[in-house]
């Protein structure tokens, strides 16, 4: 038979099914659509101009692949829904005497159409957006906007190709899923669900298997304390949850509702017994369903709450970034007169005046510390997971920036310990072979230390002077470590923040012509790298949110759909014996309303079992306003709390609408 | 006084724009007198499940009366209507009508959890009527568990549990296999003895030779009614065959 047969077979298949194939192109369109714009971000010449461009392109590029990965994800599992509706009608075709490579074809059709359609409208729609997209990124980015509007073949390209490379590995396992079936299974796959009607030992160990892995993966979870590279932990931590959470719904949670349905004077009152009754082998049928509900509820908590308070707290981060205005280190003592002028040259330009510059020699590099002996060596295992850092600098430049008067003997040092780490006690610290007497201990932070990532542990030494500072670099540079001096300059100008970031770019410019500037960092740079970065990740943050609560929906809306198709009999005998229709919808809304919420109450749960990771890669960001972020949770849930009634709303809506067939 | 009587029943179906209009019954009346056997016989089309739907107050007749033990089924509030049919009609259908995710137990409880009665009360109702259809072992199974017999069992313990003024059943044998056929009619038959007036539908001359009464519908109207007085089942049998010949060769009244 001719293929424009089963061209048009395909075509009409899609509009008979039209309710169960439109939320999925909806979401396919947008997932297409963010994409493409993730692609066009990346690749637009217009972000150069963004301060820390390098690392705003990789993320969006890292982005681009996550949403590559969650959307086959989904894409597999969203299919697995359609098809399993579709057995029935896949074994009539058989029946009918269709051969396989009849049944591909439509399958293959069906697969194209849906693609050209939501691919084109989704490209279509990026092309449209990507402008509008741009503005609103760079007005979060606080940069001045600029666009290059050229048009992207290559991100077109590989947008289609990414999704066609998904939608044709979709096809293959349709295909042979569905050819590999015989044809009564697929005829009677609909007919399989049947009631609980007993809990076996295994569903009770499967129970508690369950809850003892949300447990373990809570525990697990708290237990990070290196937030740089727990990105495996965390992952390993949601897929323990998402285990953890399907084994507790499809076990422990109907072991609740059987033990329900034991008590007689619960069970039987009007409203609990239809609802309980069913409620049971509707929980483990959707098992998987609402398992994935909740860990994607989970997942859109943390990550918008996280970027949004992460954005929102900007401003606040920046101004932690430095005690002072800025630093700037120079390649030698000599240099720092020259780049003291730039600075005061910088704000007469501005119109701004000097309110302080302060120096301090700086001799810092990598080591292991023994807390136990005081030795600084390259020896020692620390057993933490983070590298320590040790950093001597003279008296003077200490008393000046800290701003103390405090005095030293030869052959003694203060010594300051980064915070997690206690030395109260110790006498004598050894630094390469070099001996001391610890006169004072002291606690961090101290002005060269950057409220920043937290990727090392800190200790400070203070030394009597240059001179044994200079004795212990020869020391070190005998031993074969060659770091150099940092020669450190601090400065504070008037101004508000508007004024200081041009008077940065002022000072960036003639640093950069003086050729002896190491290094140069300023609130005022952070400020805007931070802007950029953190609205690159609310931007990201806020679309694979979206497409996370769509395909949410999607998964909602499907299932509703396909339950209430299966529950108009039900409700139909239910009106036969006499039950009322505002009865039989308190019943739909108890039933539905338990199921829908019951992965929200879980992903609260992990949300708040979750905050204190949450809470540690905030830190990592500078974010350290702890009420700050629980503020940003508590209202997004609340927000979302919200949305998710709305939605659940249209959905009892939509199920009610038709087991009663009710428009 | 009649138990219920029906009263120039007339039910026009239009199609959903209103352009065509399918006259379903034309004028029916009867009337059924408390402890009665009322069997419904016609042709596919003929009116029967229409008249039927129409006396469980599932559907709306488009003119004409139906009152029960003197209540009058047209003036009663939608509202209403799903508490009168609990409280006072008994279903029997074709396809038993079980829902699956409750046991047989629960089914049968379902129309008294409904009327808000407690479980002590539901269990006392239960027991007697479980033992007399013989489904008292079967209980705690559930629907896919039992054979076609026990279910209609079951649906008709469900339909007695309220001890309602009639039973309605809608082709009651028309999914189960002779013995099981032969089974619920002898139940029927003795269900009625003790007073249950029943309104059956059926295709079946058989099953329609258990009642005290026939009532013959073709074309929306009563054609005919034969009763069995005091003769047996098979010449009440023969009665109903020959009726239908006459019905099926287009006789008059």
């Amino acid at each position: 038979m001719k293929q424009t047969f089963w061209a048009k077979i395909a075509f009409k298949n899609i509009l008979e099914n039209k309710k169960f194939h439109l939320v999925n192109l909806i979401v396919s369109v947008f997932t297409i659509t963010s994409f493409y714009l993730f692609a066009f971000t990346a690749t637009n010449k217009g972000l150069a101009v963004v301060k820390g461009y390098d690392s705003v392109r990789f993320i969006l590029l890292v982005a681009c692949v996550f949403l590559a990965i969650i959307s086959f994800a989904f894409k597999v599992y969203t299919n697995r829904l359609l098809l399993k509706r579709r057995n029935k009608e896949l074994g009539l075709y058989a029946v009918w005497g269709l051969e396989p490579k009849n049944i591909n074809s439509i399958l293959s059709f069906e697969t194209l159409y849906m693609f050209v359609v939501y691919s084109s409208v989704g490209i279509a729609l990026g092309v449209f957006l990507q402008k509008y997209l741009y503005k609103v990124l760079f007005r979060l980015m606080r940069c001045d906007f600029k666009y290059s509007g050229e048009f992207s073949a290559t991100n077109i390209y590989v947008s289609l190709i990414v999704f066609a490379v998904m939608d044709i590995i979709i096809l293959f396992k349709n295909m042979i899923s569905a050819n590999k079936k015989k044809i009564i299974a697929l005829l009677k796959e609909e007919d399989t669900v049947e009631p609980v009607k007993k809990l076996h030992l295994i569903d009770v160990l499967k129970g508690i298997f369950g809850v003892a892995l949300i447990i373990g993966a809570y525990i697990y979870i708290n237990r990070v304390d290196d937030f740089v590279n727990s990105i495996r932990t965390l992952v390993l931590a949601i897929g323990i949850l998402f285990v953890g959470s399907f084994f507790a719904i499809s076990s422990f949670v109907v072991m609740i509702e059987l033990a329900l349905k034991k008590n007689e004077g619960l069970y039987y009152k009007n409203t609990f017994f239809s609802t309980l009754a069913k409620l049971a082998s509707r929980t483990r049928n959707n098992a998987l369903s609402l398992s994935v509900i909740c860990i994607l509820f989970t997942c859109v908590i943390v990550g918008a709450s996280s970027t949004i308070a992460l954005y929102l707290g900007t401003e606040n981060q920046a101004s932690k970034a430095y005690r002072t205005d800025g630093e700037i280190n120079v390649k030698t003592v000599e240099d720092v007169p020259a780049a003291v002028d730039a600075i005061k040259d910088a704000a007469k330009e501005n119109g701004l005046e000097v309110e302080g510059i302060w120096f301090a020699k700086r001799y810092a590099f990598q080591t292991t510390f023994d807390e136990n002996t005081g030795e600084f060596s390259n020896e020692h295992e620390t057993g933490r997971n983070l590298p320590d850092i040790i950093e001597m600098m003279p008296l003077d430049d200490f008393n000046e920036n800290e701003n103390t008067n405090l005095s030293l003997n030869d052959g003694e040092v203060i010594f300051i310990s980064d915070e997690e780490i206690p030395i109260e006690n110790l006498d004598r610290v050894n630094v390469y072979g070099n001996e001391f007497k610890v006169a004072k201990t002291l606690s961090a932070p101290i002005f060269t230390d950057v409220d920043n990532i937290q990727y090392a542990y800190k200790f400070h030494v203070i030394v009597k002077d240059e001179a044994t500072l200079d004795r212990i670099r020869e020391s070190l540079v005998a031993q074969g470590n060659t770091r150099e001096f940092r020669n450190t300059i601090l400065y504070n100008v008037s101004g508000n923040k508007d004024e200081e970031s041009r008077f940065d770019v002022c000072l960036c410019d003639k640093l950069e012509a003086l050729g002896t500037v190491d290094y140069m960092d300023s609130n005022a740079t952070q400020r805007q790298t931070r802007y950029a970065r953190n609205a690159i990740f609310l931007f990201l943050g806020a679309f694979i949110s979206i497409i996370l609560i769509m395909y949410m929906i999607f998964i909602m809306y499907y299932k509703q759909i396909e339950e209430a198709l299966d529950d108009i009999e039900s409700v139909l005998i239910m009106k036969k014996i006499g039950m009322y229709k505002a009865e039989i919808k308190k019943c739909i809304f108890a039933e539905n309303g338990l199921l829908f919420f019951l992965p929200v109450v879980m992903a609260f749960c992990h949300v708040a079992a979750c905050f204190s990771v949450m809470k540690g890669v905030m830190k990592l960001f500078m974010l350290t306003d702890m009420d700050f972020i629980r503020l940003c949770v508590i209202l997004f849930c609340a927000g979302i709390f919200v949305a998710y009634v709305l939605m659940y709303y249209g959905a009892y809506r939509v199920y009610s609408g038709i087991v009663l067939k009710e428009d | 006084m009649s138990l219920l009587e029906v009263k120039n029943l007339k039910k026009i179906y239009k199609t959903r724009f209103g352009g065509q209009q399918v006259e379903a019954l034309r004028d029916v009346s009867f009337e059924v007198e408390e402890g009665e056997f009322v069997a419904i016989m016609g042709e596919s089309g003929s009116g029967k499940t229409t008249l039927l739907n129409i006396l469980a107050a599932l559907d709306k007749a488009t003119a004409g009366k139906i009152i029960l033990q003197g209540m009058d089924l047209s003036a009663i509030s939608e509202k209403k209507v799903a508490n009168f049919r609990r409280d006072n009609l008994g279903f029997v259908f074709q396809e038993f009508n079980l829902l699956d995710t409750f046991s047989i137990e629960d089914n049968i409880f379902l129309p008294l959890v409904l009327a808000g009665n407690n479980y002590k009360s539901m269990r006392s109702k239960l027991t007697p009527i479980a033992a007399r259809l013989g489904i008292s072992e079967l209980l705690k199974k559930y629907p896919y568990e039992v054979s076609g017999g026990q279910k209609q069992r079951a649906a008709v313990a469900r339909a007695l549990i309220t001890d309602p003024k009639i039973i309605l059943a809608d082709e009651p044998t028309g999914a189960l296999d002779s013995k099981a056929s032969d089974e619920l009619l002898r139940l029927f038959g003795e269900v009625n003895a003790m007073g249950q007036t029943i309104l059956m539908v059926t295709h079946s001359a058989k099953a329609a030779s258990c009642a005290s009464r026939v009532l013959f519908i073709k074309d929306g109207e009563v054609f005919h009614q034969i009763y069995r007085g005091e003769g047996t089942n098979d010449n009440f049998y023969q009665k109903i065959t020959e009726t239908l010949t006459l019905l099926t060769k287009g006789g008059n009244k």
